[in-house]
């Protein structure tokens, strides 16, 4: 299979995901490359690449159907800047492994409660 | 306090290791916001965290071979966007438990890479 329509493959999955839950395209992005044996591209930038779009699209679909009081957002997008930058230029020093662990602990009682509450 | 989650986040997502869904996690069950506000607000975090780690990594990529899958992705999106808003929110929940609990297992089964 052609290495561009195992990414489109990949990216309509991600976009599928996002539209519907509204957040973890990009979590199944990552995995989906390696599974489907994309070739010849950084994960990770692609992934950012791919999932920008996709995420401005269902963004914009979402927004006409609610409302979102952009003064309780404006913290936490200014705080995404500052993690944006911070990750890209630190991130390469922090070794991933726990991050991905203390990740997985955390969303795994959020599971467990979106799943029980 | 907000601002520090979302330093915290944005910089776990900036490393790919998914602020975003932790920060939907915050905004709907440690704020008690609007779930479909939540979502909104989450999609938007996702952009200058994005747009800041990439800008950093993006030497030596090919931006051009990434413009049909992302509208291929943005497709995707567009149609499940709005087939969703007719789903029952609580199914959505549900649905939204189950996938954090595939992605914990799998976080907490990463292994170290080289």
């Amino acid at each position: 299979m052609n290495n561009t329509i195992r990414l489109c493959i990949a990216a309509f999955c991600a976009g599928s995901v996002t539209g519907i839950l509204g957040a973890g395209g990009g979590m199944i992005l990552l995995p989906l490359l390696s599974i489907l044996c994309v070739q010849n591209i950084n994960e990770f930038s692609s992934s950012l690449l791919i999932m920008l779009p996709i995420c401005a699209v269902s963004f914009l679909i979402r927004l006409n159907q609610t409302t979102i009081s952009w003064i309780d957002a404006l913290p936490y997008l200014l705080g995404s800047t500052i993690g944006g930058i911070g990750a890209g230029i630190w991130g390469k020093k922090i070794p991933a492994l726990w991050l991905h662990r203390l990740f997985g602990v955390i969303i795994l009682i959020g599971g467990m409660r979106f799943l029980w509450n | 306090m907000e601002l520090i989650i979302g330093s915290l986040l944005g910089f776990l997502s900036g490393l790919g290791v998914g602020g975003g869904s932790l920060l939907l996690l915050w905004l709907t069950l440690g704020v008690g916001m609007d779930a479909e506000e939540a979502r909104c607000i989450n999609l938007l975090f996702f952009f200058p965290t994005a747009i800041f780690a990439s800008f950093f990594r993006l030497r030596n990529l090919r931006a051009s071979q990434f413009i049909i899958p992302a509208l291929i992705g943005c497709i995707g999106t567009a149609i499940f966007s709005i087939i969703s808003q007719g789903w029952d929110p609580t199914l959505l929940r549900k649905g939204f438990g189950i996938f954090l609990l595939i992605i914990a297992i799998r976080e907490l089964r990463t292994k170290r890479k080289e």
